[in-house]
């Protein structure tokens, strides 16, 4: 068996400079937050982030990491409101924007999967979601004539995902909604998966179910207890609505968004003192 | 024999007017969660729609629930509610095989009925950037019955036109056929119900509330309502209705929570929480 376990500096170290990054979950669920804050801590810049969004691409925008963001919404479910320095970076046109919706976004990933060039759809006619997109174009279907949607593939140079559990050798279990985090793995060039607990393959055998993730996309696997933390990873815990609400009234200011990242992220070496900085030791 | 005058509320009005557009041939319904739709939609299994499931947050996936009684805390409805779990990969796979019916809350609307949740301002430099497309373009392509509701109907979310569309109305895609599904049925808010005349795609008074005037409805859109030659008083809920909604399905009143603010709201999630209604329905 291949061992593919590594820390979360190996994982950064494998990113470059202006990479697209698709980041799993959705909202707060299960977003890799201990690999997004060492992004933040890196001197990685100019990424492109795709994401069904929430904190992610927030804490990423607010530490100067975006050049490009691809979603279909960012939300922060458990706090009020839309995260701050999304705000700012889009009121000041700080960052490039390619918005479209839920289900182009998922047709964009298989696409990727498939290694397809794009996915026929007919979300996003009559709407404006095609107008600030001149790049996605309409077409006349074979066989039937009708107008549709061709969504462009939405490639990755790399993956970021948590999950429940995973094995050295790369599986994954995902106990809560495995919302897309399979199709992102295919479509994506590199792969890292954090996970809740690294077990033995024997097991993560006992639920074969669960597997969501196969290890043949698998490039690593990093141990991250809480590694979701403010959001939430079924049925590990619930999001941390104190932290959230601590986030967005930071987040909702540059001056106080920078004492955020000093205080959880750049003084945090690894995940043991951030939980002990955050309650949750 | 005199018909006995029922006193009802502005919710309890909204939720069976709500509840009435479901129908025995639905087979799924989602709205918000713990708004006045979720409540109407709940009704609507036992009154209007037998084969009904709503969707709801369940056991860290979505639950298809029937017989819902609140109150119970967002996400972590009871057991005995969930009929089946389903992922958000199936929810895609429901909404563009039709069978979705859907409750939205616009940010903004225009009298053509699109609708926007994305941006306030120019999209490329946002004065508000709100939570973004989500699945309204989805929805309003590939769905069944489209619904929106409004809290608070005023003249800044009922505008002459929408900043950026994210849910297609009836434009000329619509008028020409380009778009089949998922057109923008009824909108619900706080002063009447509204719905698209045919011949123009413009948005129509269908009926006011109780106690709502053709003026206050005037003064709070934004853009000009074609009103039918007799406006028609939204039909008060019935005794049936009411009993179910206060005795039995939601005592504690969870329909109220989207027409309260700040204190109020805080008091009312307390009484939710607390009162002796949610001993009534779940012991001590």
């Amino acid at each position: 068996m291949v061992d593919k376990r590594m820390t979360p500096q190996e994982v950064v170290a494998q990113i470059r400079n202006g990479d697209t990054i698709v980041i799993g979950g959705w909202g707060i669920d299960r977003k890799p937050m201990v690999l997004l804050r060492e992004i933040a801590k890196s001197k990685l810049k100019d990424l492109t982030i795709m994401s069904f969004a929430g904190i992610d691409i927030d804490l990423l925008i607010g530490a100067g990491k975006v050049k490009k963001f691809i979603f279909p919404f960012i939300s922060l479910e458990g706090a009020p409101g839309v995260p701050g320095n999304y705000r700012r970076a889009r009121a000041n046109a700080a960052i490039e924007v390619m918005e479209i919706s839920e289900y182009m976004f998922v047709c964009g990933l298989r696409a990727a999967a498939e290694r397809l060039p794009f996915y026929p759809v007919r979300s996003g006619l009559g709407t404006d979601v095609l107008k600030v997109n001149p790049g996605i174009v309409t077409f006349k279907a074979p066989y039937t004539g009708e107008k549709l949607v061709a969504v462009p593939a939405l490639k990755a140079d790399v993956a970021l995902l948590h999950v429940s559990a995973a094995d050295p050798s790369g599986y994954a279990q995902i106990l809560g909604d495995p919302l897309f985090d399979a199709v992102m793995a295919r479509g994506a060039e590199k792969v890292f998966i954090c996970a809740e607990k690294i077990v033995p393959q024997s097991e993560l055998r006992r639920d074969y179910d669960r597997i969501a993730i196969y290890k043949m996309y698998t490039t690593g696997v990093v141990e991250a207890p809480y590694g979701a933390h403010p959001g939430f990873c079924y049925p590990h815990y619930e999001w941390d609505a104190r932290h959230l609400t601590e986030y967005s009234q930071a987040a909702a200011d540059a001056e106080a968004f920078k004492n955020y990242l000093a205080k959880y992220v750049f003084n945090a070496p690894d995940q043991a003192a951030y939980l002990k900085l955050v309650g949750k030791a | 024999m005199a018909k006995k005058k029922l006193s009802y509320t502005l919710e309890e009005q909204l939720v069976s007017a709500l509840a009435r557009e479901f129908t025995p041939e639905d087979e799924i319904g989602v709205t918000a969660i713990f708004t006045f739709s979720f409540v109407a939609a709940t009704l609507a299994q036992e009154l209007y729609a037998p084969k009904l499931a709503v969707c709801m947050m369940a056991k860290g996936r979505w639950g298809l629930l029937n017989k819902v009684r609140y109150p119970f805390e967002v996400g972590k409805p009871p057991g005995q509610f969930i009929e089946a779990l389903m992922t958000m990969d199936d929810i895609f796979d429901f909404l563009v095989r039709g069978k979705w019916n859907i409750f939205m809350q616009p940010a903004q609307i225009d009298k053509y009925g699109n609708m926007n949740i994305s941006t306030i301002g120019d999209w490329h430099k946002p004065k508000a950037a709100l939570v973004g497309a989500r699945g309204v373009p989805d929805n309003t392509t590939n769905g069944g019955r489209v619904y929106y509701n409004v809290a608070n109907h005023t003249n800044r979310v009922f505008v002459e036109k929408v900043d950026f569309v994210c849910g297609a109305g009836y434009g000329p895609e619509r008028k020409q056929g380009v778009i089949k599904w998922g057109a923008p049925k009824k909108v619900f808010t706080n002063l009447g119900v509204f719905d698209f005349e045919k011949k123009t795609g413009r948005m129509r008074v269908a009926s006011v509330h109780t106690g709502v005037t053709q003026q206050q409805v005037v003064e709070n859109t934004g853009f000009e309502l074609i009103w039918p030659k007799r406006v028609p008083e939204t039909p008060p809920p019935s005794e049936e209705e009411l009993h179910l909604l206060r005795e039995i399905m939601d005592p504690a009143g969870v329909r109220r929570l989207d027409f309260v603010k700040g204190d109020d709201f805080n008091r009312v999630m307390k009484e939710i929480q607390t009162g002796t209604t949610y001993e009534m329905v779940y012991g001590k």
